[in-house]
């Protein structure tokens, strides 16, 4: 028995083996709404599709109708041009940094300047570490702040609390400025002369 | 009434989770009506009255100033990178010019044959150029005209901390500094309250702000005082904060609101002003700049 379905009312017993070609063709066979001992029937076999008809079509035709093809697709190449490809400036490295000319004259570095390099890389290290666990505890303040608003806001009502913990979509994309080493000057777009720009990027076709 | 008291202000903190234990059997003594988590003497109303808080914060406009050992550091990368480094496209250009000089002023370059290249611009033209362009230019002052007056009103100070609003509201007989706040009118949700408040103390258009999320970030609890608490039948009332950030302009007091007055304090000023607990419950959700 390669497929069969039991049906009692609506409900449909399918072989394990065969349950996802039973699926695909569920809405139009093996699908029975009667009922009774007689309904227990074994339905044709679906292991299989049965086979398309297929058009017969002249090999000599078809490949002159891929010819074609082949020539539309050049002639149109011929009129766009060749195609330049669009280098990746990033990775392109500028032989002549490696000159010999271009090396820096740099005098030796003292032992003792080493050393003090070595210990201030151990202060930093310290110092940053430091600040990393204060922030730790700053970020784990606020969360507990947080937590506790949320909770004796559920203690007052369930529908604010259900308000208050929707996500807001309006946070992202978020979009932020500086800041910088000096503050903007005002008005510095009206007085300075800078504005107009000729546009050098390449265009690649 | 003492041992009421201390209880009353446990709850206020938020401190109840010990206490439940101690009700329980408390409870068994006596069936009378009780506080659920305090054991004073009945009280008529549990119910708190709803407020929302807005924490308006501007963000540092400038960096702030290296400290010593991160200035030390910066110095040190600062020439580990240099010398690491190979020379620039003017640097190179300075050595040739110089090397062009000096064959010339012996003799060994011809005058007429360079003539095409002596009346070039030579690399430290350039440099001095640019330098004097430079030196033209006048920055803004890190520290600003309000910094020298200690000008609290106004976004111009302090412009590498953070700023927070602070208002001066009459609460009970007493002027209190506190962030603005206000009542939850029914049908509003926590947050239209916090938008609301602060559309009604500043003039209009005046500052443009964005609310940081849905959640409340922070709560302050306070009990009113007896008489009032049994007028209005309300224990007290429960603030919930919202941050704000400050997108742009200038806060202008609106002059038929509650409020009476406003500053704008970094975190460390806000001691100052604040009552201790409402400053410490505050400083929870307020980051400062640097730690």
């Amino acid at each position: 028995m390669d497929f069969c379905t039991l049906n009692t009312g609506k409900l449909a017993w399918r072989s394990a083996g065969y349950g996802r070609v039973f699926q695909q063709f569920q809405p139009t066979r093996g699908f029975f709404t009667r009922y009774g001992g007689l309904s227990f029937q074994v339905t044709q076999n679906l292991g299989a599709e049965p086979p398309k008809k297929k058009k017969k079509i002249d090999p000599k035709q078809e490949q002159l109708r891929q010819h074609r093809y082949i020539k539309r697709l050049r002639k149109l190449q011929y009129k766009m041009g060749k195609a330049e490809l669009k280098p990746i400036d990033e990775l392109k490295i500028d032989r002549s940094l490696l000159d010999a000319s271009r090396k820096r004259a740099v005098p030796e570095i003292s032992e003792e300047e080493q050393e003090k390099r070595a210990l201030l890389q151990k202060e930093w290290s310290k110092y940053r570490f430091d600040q990393h666990v204060k922030e730790t505890r700053l970020i784990e303040d606020f969360l507990k702040s947080q937590e506790k608003a949320l909770k004796e806001l559920r203690s007052e009502s369930e529908e604010l609390y259900q308000q208050a913990i929707k996500v807001d979509n309006s946070l992202f994309p978020y979009e932020a400025i500086g800041p910088t080493y000096t503050p903007p000057i005002k008005d510095f777009e009206k007085t300075s002369l800078d504005g107009e720009y000729i546009d050098l990027t390449r265009q690649y076709k | 009434m003492a041992a009421s008291y201390t209880l009353g202000l446990r709850r206020v903190f938020g401190l109840f989770a010990p206490l439940r234990s101690h009700q329980i059997s408390l409870a068994q003594v006596s069936r009378q009506h009780r506080c659920k988590y305090c054991h004073s003497a009945p009280v008529e109303s549990q119910a708190w009255k709803l407020m929302s808080g807005v924490c308006v914060e501007r963000y540092p406009v400038i960096s702030q100033q290296l400290n010593s050992i991160e200035k030390d550091f910066k110095d040190v990368c600062d020439a580990i990178e240099l010398e690491t480094s190979v020379l620039s496209e003017h640097e190179v250009q300075v050595i040739k010019d110089r090397e062009r000089l000096k064959m010339r002023q012996s003799g060994e370059l011809d005058e007429d044959i360079a003539d095409d290249e002596s009346d070039v611009i030579t690399a430290l033209d350039v440099e001095d150029l640019a330098t004097e362009m430079f030196n033209q230019f006048q920055a803004a002052p890190r520290e600003t005209e309000a910094d020298e007056k200690n000008d609290t009103k106004s976004l111009n100070r302090k412009l590498d901390d953070k700023l927070i609003l602070l208002v001066k509201e009459k609460l009970g007989d007493d002027l209190v500094w506190m962030l603005p706040q206000g009542y939850r009118e029914s049908g509003e949700s926590m947050k239209e309250v916090a938008e609301r408040v602060l559309k009604l103390c500043s003039e209009e258009d005046s500052i443009k702000v964005k609310i940081l999320g849905n959640a409340p970030v922070g709560v302050y609890k306070y009990k009113y005082p007896k008489a009032v608490q049994k007028e209005l039948g309300v224990q007290g009332a429960k603030v919930f904060f919202f941050k704000a950030k400050l997108l742009q302009g200038e806060f202008k007091m609106r002059s038929d609101s509650n409020i009476k007055d406003f500053r704008w304090l970094t975190r460390e000023e806000l001691d100052s002003h604040l009552l201790k607990g409402y400053s410490d419950c505050v400083k929870k959700f307020i980051f400062p700049v640097s730690w």
